[in-house]
């Protein structure tokens, strides 16, 4: 049996997939969208995080149990070193108050699948089930299908959280034991999409094309950054994309938001979100409005619904 | 309805409910009547003292009444009852001002209060409770290791057969009793009792009808002066009205809505500050009325009256003399009508009634009266999709699960039958028959938190070093294994139990004797069968409860202390002690460790969990050995309504991190401010104890986020539907944004009309006090991730 990396296991998870859901994070992601909200879920290693707001002011457990002189305490305020740092995690286990986290945890598939399993009487009342999301659950192909495999064989409904970035070869074999795939389409520029995620949007797109031969339902989630990939131009050309589909049922509209400032500043990583803007409400509507108006106007038989999530 | 209209009515309420006057009427009335009838049977005095107060007491119709009467004089005011107390007298001068429920005295009113007050010394209930209760009780009372519900207050806690009412009318029940007594040969110790039992309810019959017509007068007295047509027809249809109720049996809505609400005004008058006098199953009596008038009047005009109705729940208030009464501001009566449930043969019950009463909720969003929903899972759809819009104007409906409910009721001796037509919510929590149950679910409190105090100090109440239990060892040298402590948690609570069954019975001996309640007896069944009043064990069913206050710290408190200090070693015995002393002053990295390397109840960990279970199991094997002089046992409860609060403040700190005299977790909920796994692993926790087991009742207080619930109400109807599945009994809902009570705290002035639910009942937030608004604030968010 397979293990993998995962830095969440979310239950009552209700905005990834239909009914009342249990949504497993993996940690690892091809992807580096400039705008991420989830930097937690990027590398594919463990790593520590630090809340400041946890933080007991006279304590000084971690930096008295660290061997490597790696953390220090200014201003009440923990530093790591990270370059010092050998992640052996020991100040995690020291910190009384959850301030100091681990972030990614190894965990075999059995593991996962007991933790899925715990509310399985919610799925069942609501049409709900297991959701694999990160991160990039491609990005541990093994681990991913292992788990939808035992989950569908327990009669769990399932739903793949995907940027699609990954061997036709390992899409394939998963999609066997996927119900529904929640699809990211960020730009339909290979330029602009390189600018903004670090990679080719190409694999991206003829995944979506192929995946749309398998008759899996398919909802496109398109995260909405105001300024980056909300021209007309782009969204023209995405709701191109879901016309030539025959197998999308929905489109979500993810607005950008800034909730994952305090994350970076926990990881002491770098990042940009305060550069970008929130769509105001009446831009989201509109870019709504446009997507609805544009999709009727395709094959008549289908029916796209677009969400704002 | 309009939403003018709407608006009018909601602003009648928080206007009039702001600061109400005290009146002094019902003293006034209540004294001089103890002082006419000295010497007469009890029964007798309170049934001449009810006939007197509807004589005398001052009414009044206002002009957005269609519905009158109150349980107050004239209408939104506060009464207060020395029969119950009266060493209030210091208090008197804080009750303009002071945290909580406010109300308006007169210089002159205070006067009198000061002068009349002390002739009620040594008749109330509360110094009769206090003078006959054993040392060691009066210890345990002291500590707040256990606690009362009737101490201060009558009895309320009971369904009233409101069918008979409306069929019968009260010249029916007197032609009934009339012919009972003719058969009486009071030649018979027996006899003569029942025979003074009819007495004083042929004279509370009378009292009900004279009640009635000096309403009818007043209303014809305002139709002459009255020149708008409209308000001069309904002022002439309302003295109609009172014309034939209650004394006859109603022919139409508007005469059983108002036969109901006078009853329900009276016996307050008799439940002396109890509360939880359950309007029933409304959706179900009303219903033929209601589709008739409907039919005859349109939809409309049967809402305005209806609604009125509701408006007029609000005027009952509680009066709440003293500081440490003051965990119940808000007037928290929990006296709802049960809506939904099933019908004789099985079926689904709901009808378009039960769907306008929701949509009156959701339109008024008035606290009172609270709203009960008999969950079933072949219940309408759209009765739980009303309930979601109600939710967030009114914080109610709560609740219940019809096929936990069955099962205590079989617990409690009813038949099948019975439950299937009257299976209805009893107080705050209980499941009771309707128009056949005397309540008193709230007999005692045992403070859960205590034990485990006592548990850890050797019997020793940390916070002022007394003796309350008995000595179980010093933890610091005797307690090898956890199983150690575990015992002497056992100890503790069992004596505790045994307190609470003790104060219990002395509880009841006193109200039997001063407390003697002919009207709400004569529409109990079987009280006017045999011929006894509801103390005497008139009732057919009995169901007197004793609740366990705070059981999820008392988990979380012993799974800390097995895993930290019994298997990891982490912490030793003598410094976790100390800490408790020191109420972790100087210790909060012990504290912490505390709360976070151990796991917490409701995040669905079988470590503590299953020690949940165990205590809730042994709790309810305990009380259940005790009898009630009525020859029933107790019936456990797992709720709190807002004794965990009060409860909590005279509990010194615990293993769990809670710090000293800091409230106590809410019924079965978690503790505030430890959930890490949402709302399915809560349920999931929760549901490992077995609710039909906890025959008094179990209550899950849940706090939902505004924006989650209207964007998934399925998910959110789901939730409650699984929880159901899974075997919860009952779960109520606040559905708030925790930014808002946080600048509805430092801004009262904007949110006049901010409804929070609070334990068991609603309330408007900005009349609790800081110390309640702050637990509701500090509930960790339970809706989104």
């Amino acid at each position: 049996m397979s293990s993998g990396l995962i830095f969440k296991i979310q239950r009552y998870s209700i905005e990834d997939g239909p009914g009342i859901r249990t949504t497993v994070f993996l940690k690892g992601c091809p992807l580096k969208c400039i705008w991420c909200s989830n930097p937690e879920s990027q590398d594919h290693n463990p790593e520590i995080m630090y809340h400041k707001l946890k933080c007991l002011e006279n304590c000084r457990e971690c930096l008295s149990i660290c061997k490597y002189q790696a953390i220090n305490k200014i201003r009440d305020k923990v530093m790591i070193d990270r370059g010092k740092c050998t992640k052996c995690f020991e100040c995690i286990n020291a910190c009384p108050s959850q301030a100091l986290t681990l972030i990614g945890k190894r965990l075999f598939v059995d593991e996962v699948v007991r933790e899925v399993e715990k509310d399985k009487a919610f799925y069942k009342s609501s049409g709900g089930g297991v959701t694999l999301s990160g991160g990039e659950p491609l990005f541990q192909p093994k681990f991913t299908k292992e788990i939808l495999k035992i989950c569908k064989e327990k009669g769990i409904q399932t739903v793949l959280d995907t940027s699609g970035y990954a061997k036709w070869q390992d899409c394939k074999e998963i999609l066997k034991y996927v119900d529904l795939i929640l699809y990211d389409i960020k730009h339909m520029d290979p330029k602009k999409h390189k600018e903004l995620t670090g990679v080719d949007n190409k694999i991206i797109l003829e995944n979506i094309k192929k995946i749309d031969g398998l008759n899996i339902p398919v909802v496109i989630r398109f995260p909405l950054i105001p300024a980056l990939n909300d021209s007309k131009e782009n969204l023209y050309e995405l709701a191109n994309l879901i016309k030539s589909l025959d197998n999308v049922i929905e489109v979500d509209i993810l607005p950008y938001h800034n909730l994952g400032l305090l994350k970076y500043e926990a990881l002491d990583k770098k990042n940009c979100l305060s550069n970008f803007k929130k769509p105001g409400s009446k831009d989201i509507y509109s870019i709504k409005n446009f997507l609805e108006m544009d999709l009727k106007g395709g094959n008549d038989s289908k029916k796209v619904k677009v969400k704002i999530v | 309805m309009s939403t003018i209209q709407n608006d009018y009515l909601k602003k009648i309420f928080f206007t009039k409910s702001k600061k109400p006057r005290l009146r002094i009427e019902r003293v006034k009335i209540l004294t001089e009547s103890y002082k006419e009838t000295k010497g007469e049977p009890m029964i007798i005095r309170r049934a001449k003292a009810l006939r007197k107060y509807t004589r005398e007491i001052p009414i009044s119709i206002e002009d957005w009444q269609l519905i009158i009467g109150s349980p107050s004089a004239d209408n939104f005011t506060i009464s207060p009852f020395p029969e119950s107390t009266w060493d209030w007298l210091r208090e008197m001068d804080s009750f303009e001002t002071r945290e909580g429920d406010k109300y308006h005295v007169e210089e002159a009113d205070k006067e009198y209060l000061k002068e009349v007050l002390p002739w009620w010394k040594g008749k109330s209930i509360e110094d009769n409770v206090k003078s006959r209760l054993p040392k060691e009780v009066e210890d345990a009372c002291d500590s707040s290791l256990i606690s009362s519900g009737y101490i201060e207050n009558g009895c309320g806690n009971y369904s009233l057969n409101y069918r008979e009412l409306l069929n019968e009318g009260a010249q029916g029940i007197i032609e009934n009793i009339n012919k009972k007594m003719e058969d009486l040969d009071l030649a018979n110790d027996e006899n003569y009792k029942k025979w003074l039992f009819y007495k004083a309810a042929l004279i509370v019959c009378e009292a009900l009808i004279d009640y009635s017509k000096r309403f009818s007068t007043l209303a014809r007295e305002l139709a002459e002066q009255e020149t708008n047509k409209e308000r001069r027809r309904d002022l002439l249809t309302i003295a109609k009205t009172c014309d034939r109720v209650p004394a006859n049996s109603a022919s139409n809505f508007i005469e059983a809505l108002q036969s109901v609400w006078f009853l329900h005004c009276l016996v307050h008058f008799e439940a002396a500050g109890g509360g939880g006098i359950v309007l029933g199953r409304i959706d179900q009596y009303l219903y033929p009325f209601y589709i008739k008038y409907k039919e005859e009047k349109g939809l409309n005009d049967a809402k305005k009256w209806l609604k009125n109705f509701w408006v007029n729940q609000n005027q009952v208030m509680l009066f709440l003399p003293k500081k440490t009464s003051m965990i119940w501001s808000g007037h928290p009566l929990s006296e709802q009508p049960t809506i939904g449930g099933l019908t004789e043969g099985g079926k689904d019950a709901s009808n378009d009634l039960t769907k306008l009463i929701l949509e009156i909720e959701k339109e008024l969003g008035l606290p009172r009266p609270d709203i009960a929903v008999m969950y079933h899972n072949i219940i309408d759809e759209e009765v739980l999709h009303k309930a979601c819009e109600a939710l967030p104007k009114a914080m109610k409906p709560k609740i219940f699960n019809y096929n936990i409910s069955f099962k205590h009721l079989l617990a409690k001796g009813a038949t099948e039958e019975d439950i299937r037509k009257g299976a209805v919510v009893i107080g705050c929590v209980s499941s009771g028959v309707e128009g056949k149950t005397w309540g008193n679910n709230n007999m005692a409190f045992v403070n859960l938190g205590k034990c485990i105090e006592l548990a850890l100090c050797n019997g020793i109440d940390i916070l002022t070093n007394k003796q309350v239990g008995p000595t179980t060892d010093d933890p610091t040298t005797d307690f090898k294994t956890f199983e150690d402590l575990m015992s002497a948690f056992n100890t503790q609570l069992r004596q505790a139990i045994r307190m609470a069954a003790i104060l219990s019975i002395i509880v009841e001996d006193v109200h039997k004797e001063l407390d003697p309640q002919p009207l709400a007896s004569i529409f109990i069944d079987n009280c006017i069968e045999k011929g006894l009043n509801v103390w005497d064990g008139g009732a057919q069913y009995n169901i007197p409860g004793i609740d366990g206050v705070g059981l999820a710290n008392v988990a979380d408190a012993l799974a800390a202390v097995k895993k930290l200090v019994f298997e990891e070693k982490k912490i030793g015995m003598t410094e976790l002690l100390d800490a408790l002393r020191n109420n972790w002053e100087g210790r909060e990295i012990l504290r912490q460790k505390l709360i976070n390397e151990a796991p917490k109840f409701g995040n669905d960990e079988d470590y503590v969990d299953k020690i949940a279970v165990e205590v809730a199991k042994s709790y309810c094997e305990e009380v259940s050995k005790y009898k009630c002089p009525r020859g029933v046992p107790y019936y456990p409860g797992l709720y709190s309504v807002s004794a965990h609060v009060g409860l909590g403040e005279h509990v010194g700190a615990t293993p769990d991190g809670r710090k000293a005299k800091t409230a106590l977790a809410d019924g079965i909920s978690p503790a505030q401010g430890i959930l890490f796994q949402g709302p399915t692993a809560v349920l999931r926790s929760l549901t490992k104890i077995d609710h039909s087991i906890v025959t008094s009742g179990t209550l899950l207080n849940m706090k939902f986020n505004l924006s989650t619930l209207k964007k998934h109400e399925d998910k959110f109807i789901n939730l409650i539907k699984t929880f159901m599945e899974l075997g919860g009994y009952h779960v109520q809902f606040n559905i708030i944004d925790t930014e808002i009570l946080k600048e509805a705290q430092k801004h009262p002035e904007k949110y006049p009309d901010l409804v929070v639910r609070v334990a068991a009942y609603a309330a408007e937030f900005n009349s609790l006090p800081r110390q309640l608004q702050d637990d509701i604030i500090g509930r960790c968010e339970l809706g989104i991730g």
